[in-house]
């Protein structure tokens, strides 16, 4: 039962783990190319 | 289409809960293994999409040196990124119930070599995507790798068939547990969609940020970098 119990846990945290660090990269980004993209515009 | 994200998002979610409410009340414990025999359904889930995941990496390759599309490359990328997550929980999963029916964490037998090769293969997929640094180099390069390195996925599927060794090449279920194993794939076929929608994403941004640093250095500009773990410059 124990393994089954933290085999369980372990799978769904890291998927859940996963899933936090795609949308922390993809805000990261959009916030780069906000930052970027508001450069290009004031030079252009 | 954020709409429909969304929609994917909460689908998933709502299988899962499924799954495991299936798993956990529906499925009766098993006669020699007891209650472990419920790590089946995310152990099987996990491997299913992870088959799929590679070979949507294999097609998305072809696609790609045929029409160099770059969505193909993409799509490539983000399949593979996720599809190591599932071979990793598909090994991490086996581990747990290899300790608890076989007494040890890891058997060198082959389905599971197999399949920690197939881990290492997607693996060298994406360090080797990041090490080249033009974009149609680097797709050309993955491709060929995401093409070459699908002809292990067949022989994890037949390794224990051709092979013999410990892991079973098939198992006889009870129908509610054939009920439940069904809803657990599809919870995480669904998972599988909606990650490699959002990985998709991810590497759509990684190349416009490519793209508009590049600008930046050309005007000579520095460029702005937020914090992301974006290695690719």
């Amino acid at each position: 039962m124990t393994y089954l119990v933290v085999g369980y846990g372990v799978v769904w945290l890291a998927l859940f783990l996963y899933l936090r660090s795609l949308d922390r990269r993809i805000a990261e980004l959009r916030k780069e190319i906000a930052v970027l993209e508001a450069e290009s515009r004031g030079e252009g | 289409m954020s709409r429909l994200r969304a929609a994917l998002a909460w689908l998933s979610f709502a299988l899962v809960a499924l799954a495991l409410a299936f798993a956990f009340v529906l499925s009766p414990a098993e006669a020699t293994m007891g209650q472990v025999v419920r790590l089946l359904y995310v152990h099987v889930g996990s491997a299913w999409n992870a088959m799929l995941a590679f070979g949507v990496v294999f097609l998305a390759s072809l696609a790609y040196l045929r029409a160099r599309r770059p969505v193909w490359d993409r799509l490539a990328a983000a399949s593979a990124e996720v599809g190591v997550v599932f071979t990793t929980v598909t090994l991490v999963s086996g581990s747990f119930w290899a300790r608890a029916v076989w007494n040890t964490w890891w058997r060198w037998e082959p389905r599971l070599t197999t399949t920690l090769l197939l881990w290492f293969v997607y693996v060298a997929y994406l360090l080797i995507r990041e090490s080249v640094e033009s974009p149609e180099r680097r797709g050309t390069v993955a491709a060929v790798v995401g093409i070459v390195g699908f002809a292990d996925v067949p022989v994890v599927y037949l390794s224990a068939r051709l092979w013999g060794g410990f892991h079973p090449a098939s198992v006889e279920l009870a129908p509610p547990m054939v009920t439940s194993l069904l809803v657990a794939v599809g919870a995480f076929t669904a998972l599988y969609a909606y990650l490699t929608w959002l990985a998709l994403d991810l590497q759509t941004l990684r190349g416009l940020a490519l793209e508009l640093r590049g600008r930046a250095e050309a005007r000579g500009a520095p460029a702005a970098r937020v914090r992301t773990g974006d290695t690719t410059a």
